[in-house]
């Protein structure tokens, strides 16, 4: 869409790893949900630890965001992309709570 | 201000380098709503393929209107930044969705005092809360800690300076290279730093601390030590080094 083509990595460049952290599924989450759930509190079903969704750990890669208890470092959930759409795993998240308002 | 996030079309109107490997870029995006100071945008990249590469960047503009004003580091092993501040023109279009994020956001109706803590581009959606609290005349005391690696690489030096007032301060942190004359040698933050350039915990300042993910888990921990309420500090990791 822009006149200047976006030259992607070539094929069979896999993109790295980043660390980033929960403000970063913003945009992604929203695709499934109305509200801005980065200041909700995740609860881990591993550790009982309850923080704000955007201060867990986040690994992102192209294809998933796999989102880590900072307390104990158990997978909270993974949200998948693929040209499918998107897809939650919910895999250690025990509740999700939103505050009053913000 | 919705928060519902929308994909918008946007072109961009302005482009410069703010530094060897920082460019700002302004885009004018119909239909855009408006963000809050500290919110960010996802940037989307689509090849002439169909390939689509999602970047996240944080807004240094804040309020009503719709130009967005982004300031991206080009990142060496980067697949998106690079293009963002080598190839992109005046004229461009880039599709965005947003504002998204209601975590690092300061908002004009806080009154307690406020410790910004940056680490390189990492100033960006800082520099939209500083303008906020200027434009609102706000009294609560800002404090501005910005590191560095050399005087060059800093983004909007003049206009933080120009911030500068009763009710917010600026620090500077030189990682590799000082200006000449600096009082300290160059170096990383510590807690000892931090003790003598920020906010005491006494004072029970909000922190929001945004850069690297190494610089923000080392400042959190140091603030921790410092006594700091760890609710109280606000962080957002945009990975790098």
């Amino acid at each position: 869409m822009s006149s200047h083509p976006f030259p992607h990595l070539a094929d069979g460049v896999t993109s790295t790893v980043e660390n980033v952290d929960g403000n970063a599924l913003a945009g992604p989450l929203s695709a499934l949900f109305a509200a801005d759930l980065t200041t909700a509190l995740v609860t881990c079903r591993h550790c009982g630890d309850e923080a704000p969704l955007a201060t867990a750990v986040v690994e992102r890669d192209d294809s998933s965001d796999i989102v880590i208890c900072r307390g104990c470092t158990h997978t909270l959930f993974t949200l998948h992309h693929s040209p499918a759409g998107l897809r939650l795993d919910l895999a250690g998240l025990a509740a999700l709570a939103a505050p009053p308002d913000s | 201000m919705v928060t519902r996030a929308d994909w918008f079309v946007g072109t961009v109107t302005e482009a410069a380098m703010l530094t060897r490997t920082g460019r700002r870029l302004l885009v004018d995006v119909p239909g855009w709503p408006g963000n809050r100071p500290g919110q960010h945008l996802d940037l989307r990249l689509t090849a002439e393929d169909g390939y689509q590469a999602v970047r996240s960047y944080s807004i240094a503009s804040f309020g009503h209107g719709q130009a967005v004003e982004l300031a991206v580091d080009e990142l060496p092993d980067g697949e998106v930044s690079p293009y963002l501040v080598e190839d992109v023109i005046v004229g461009d279009q880039l599709e965005v969705r947003g504002p998204l994020g209601g975590f690092f956001v300061w908002d004009a109706e806080q009154t307690e005092p406020v410790q910004l803590i940056a680490g390189g581009s990492g100033i960006v959606p800082l520099v939209a809360m500083a303008r906020a609290h200027h434009a609102a005349a706000s009294a609560a005391p800002f404090r501005l800690l910005y590191s560095v690696r050399t005087p060059a690489d800093a983004y909007f030096a003049d206009e933080l300076l120009s911030l500068v007032d009763a009710s917010f301060a600026l620090d500077w942190v030189y990682t590799r290279e000082t200006p000449s004359g600096w009082p300290r040698p160059a170096g990383r933050v510590t807690r000892e730093l931090l003790a003598e350039t920020s906010l005491s915990a006494s004072d029970a300042p909000t922190v929001y601390v945004c850069g690297p993910t190494g610089f923000v888990e080392a400042t959190a921990k140091a603030l921790v030590a410092l006594g700091h309420d760890p609710q109280r500090i606000r962080t957002e990791r945009f990975g790098g080094s």
